[in-house]
């Protein structure tokens, strides 16, 4: 029996063995950040209230203590009231103050959204980083991004309303796009400067098929928000998009971590993983399929969201290594940091008025591309 | 082995197999290491002219055989067609009598390691790390490292000699350390036939030697077939059993160092004019001048 038990215990060891203490900073200093820009986030806006107020509503007792609410921001009103009946818990509507039903309501969600966007993004460069080989890759340059805005934009204009699936009517533009990118770039292999120009020439395309687009929607509100959404932008999303991103993240998640070990051996080259018994054509295809997923479900709620995939999974690295078990989890929750801070700037530096994220992201992750491209002394010849 | 033969003349391959069959019965019992046969084959890349065509070839078993020709004479080819890379046009590669293309990715790679040519890991990747890889196929798609996994990275990191290194990352290493950390990871695999493609050029001569005598000693101990592409015919002929002299693609000999270095061998497939000597270890060979090809 005791031999069982320290069996067991260094089971439990071996698990989490990889975790290291670089890892360990990244994700505390990850969740400080979001955590910061969170309050930031929930006290600031039209109705403004002290950042004490604030915090008195995101733990206000009425809310923590009645499971019902919480099921029905998470499940939609219809599925929370019928789960938390099947539970046996009270289904009675809860009083709320004025605060706490402003930040619980319009603003945490935001907050939520940021996360669930950055974590998908970052997961999702990460993934590709390792699938092309190549350390410029990312959804935004790869042209899946513009692939997959261009298939929900359809979706919008076609049937008008939003759905839980337009995560996947988004995958499978995204798809499509790289399906495109990949087969314009491929010459007997493909180069980190073919992949890069090739997604350029895709985004260009289905950027101008959107623009396109939008003189088909029948109203102008449509466009509006149509154009707000190709830059990326968080503002006025709701707990449907919680809802809508939340299932798909937790699929894609840990799809990714499971890949983890296949990334790190595709990292070793095609040559190598084949004759370590990998089926290197099938592997990348289904870990392309996941990231393409990833980045799908970010850009179906919060529209095209640039660089986050590229510059989270490149700056995590520098951190704790090239090891992808530890690289996906930083990359997991650094992409939340990166995103909720950039939204907190994006939602004070022209207060009132509101810049989409995507606009802030896009300035930080040029430069930071080209210095990405300085560094790397051997990108190769076209 | 070679080096215990009385004569050069009187070392004959079937004493070598003896040899190494007392030596392999320790560790694997009665079973023979497999071999690899080459079969009436034709290669080529794409729909072009043939690349290679040989009639029969054996990488025996158990010993280790270098492939030797000069720069585009077909050797890294035929290494490909041996690890299933690439299919023949015709004829077959067997690998312990079964036809290599007919062994699944991974049941191949539990009992064939190729250590390729150009190998490129993220340079914080610590050499034990990479010495993991190693097992990959012979772990499930949720397994863990077990006890057994973990001995064979211990074992192999020791047989290569780069316990000091187990912790460095190979960004840090020179050339020659990162070849041994790439060594090790094959020797990881324990698979019971090793294919090396060109595994000591760019190397400086300590690190070549380290390179050739971590394989001879791991063919030694516990009769791993070893086939090895190597540039320098001197080195192959000191290092192996057999040697295969590819010449445009077609095997010009194959045999016993002894037999298949020669005078005329240096003149027509390498293209120099060399003095071939028979030494205690083997034939030695000093080359005298290039002589004008065509």
């Amino acid at each position: 029996m005791a031999g069982e038990t320290s069996d067991g215990v260094r089971g439990l060891d071996e698990t989490f063995s990889w975790v290291d203490a670089p890892l360990v900073t990244v994700i505390a200093g990850s969740i400080g950040i979001v955590f910061l820009s969170g309050l930031v986030q929930v006290s600031f806006g039209a109705f403004t209230m002290s950042i004490a107020t604030a915090w008195g509503a995101v733990f206000d007792p009425a809310v923590w203590t009645n499971p019902q609410l919480l099921l029905r921001l998470l499940l939609g009103d219809g599925w929370g009231t019928a789960v938390a009946g099947a539970l046996g818990l009270s289904t009675a509507e809860v009083e709320l103050s004025k605060e706490t039903l402003i930040v619980w309501h319009i603003r945490m969600p935001r907050v939520l959204v940021g996360v669930l966007v950055g974590t998908n993004l970052a997961v999702s460069g990460a993934v590709f980083q390792a699938v092309t080989r190549n350390e410029l890759a990312s959804p935004f340059i790869l042209g899946v991004s513009a692939g997959a805005g261009l298939a929900i934009l359809l979706t919008l204009v076609v049937f008008g309303s939003l759905s839980t699936f337009l995560p996947i009517a988004a995958a499978l533009g995204g798809a499509v796009a790289f399906g495109i990118v990949y087969a314009i770039a491929w010459k007997g292999g493909t180069s980190p400067v073919r992949l890069v120009l090739a997604g350029v020439i895709v985004s260009m395309v289905s950027g101008s098929l959107q623009t396109a687009l939008f003189f088909f929607a029948d109203d102008l509100a449509v466009v509006q928000s149509a154009i707000a959404w190709t830059t990326g932008s968080l503002t006025g999303v709701d707990w449907e998009q919680v809802r809508m991103a939340l299932p798909w993240t937790l699929v894609t998640v840990p799809l990714t971590l499971i890949g983890a070990r296949q990334l790190n051996v595709l990292l070793l080259g095609e040559r190598t993983a084949r004759s370590l018994g990998m089926s290197v054509e099938r592997v990348r295809f289904a870990l392309s399929a996941v990231a393409v997923l990833a980045a799908g479900t970010a850009i179906a709620v919060a529209g095209i969201v640039g660089f986050v995939g590229l510059i989270v999974p490149h700056m995590v690295r520098q951190l704790v290594g090239s090891d992808y078990k530890r690289l996906v989890v930083g990359s997991a929750f650094a992409g939340p940091a990166l995103v909720t801070l950039a939204d907190t700037g994006a939602r004070l530096i022209l207060s009132p008025a509101q810049l989409p994220v995507g606009v802030l992201t896009g300035l930080i992750g040029g430069p930071y591309f080209l210095y990405l491209m300085r560094k790397q002394d051997a990108l190769g010849e076209l | 082995m070679s080096l215990f033969g009385i004569g050069a003349a009187g070392t004959t391959g079937s004493d070598r197999s003896t040899d190494e069959a007392e030596a392999t019965g320790v560790d694997d019992g009665d079973d023979e290491p497999p071999g690899l046969t080459v079969d009436d084959v034709a290669l080529s890349y794409g729909d072009g002219e043939p690349v290679v065509e040989a009639d029969t070839l054996v990488v025996p078993a158990g010993e280790v055989t270098a492939l030797v020709g000069p720069n585009g004479s077909g050797k890294s080819t035929l290494l490909k067609a041996m690890d299933a890379e690439l299919e023949p046009d015709r004829g077959a590669v067997r690998f312990d009598g079964r036809r290599v293309d007919e062994y699944s990715t991974s049941e191949l790679a539990t009992r064939l390691g190729l250590l390729s040519q150009e190998n490129t890991a993220p340079e914080s990747t610590s050499v034990r790390e990479l010495v993991t890889y190693g097992r990959y196929p012979h772990r499930g798609f949720f397994e863990g490292l077990d006890e057994d996994d973990e001995a064979a990275i211990d074992r192999a990191i020791d047989r290569v000699g780069i316990d000091h290194l187990a912790d460095r990352n190979v960004g840090d290493l020179s050339g020659g350390q990162r070849q041994l950390a790439w060594l090790a990871m094959v020797f990881a695999q324990e698979t019971d036939a090793l294919l090396l493609d060109e595994p000591t050029t760019y190397l400086d001569l300590h690190h070549q030697l380290r390179v050739l005598d971590a394989a001879r000693a791991l063919n030694r101990e516990r009769g791993v077939t070893v086939c090895v592409v190597l540039h320098d015919i001197g080195q192959a002929a000191r290092f192996a059993d057999n040697l295969i002299a590819l010449a445009d693609g077609t095997p010009y000999e194959w045999g016993p160092p002894d037999e298949v270095v020669t005078p005329d061998l240096l003149e027509e497939v390498f293209g120099v004019e060399a003095e071939v000597g028979f030494g205690p270890e083997g034939p030695t060979i000093v080359p005298r001048r290039a002589i004008d090809g065509d």
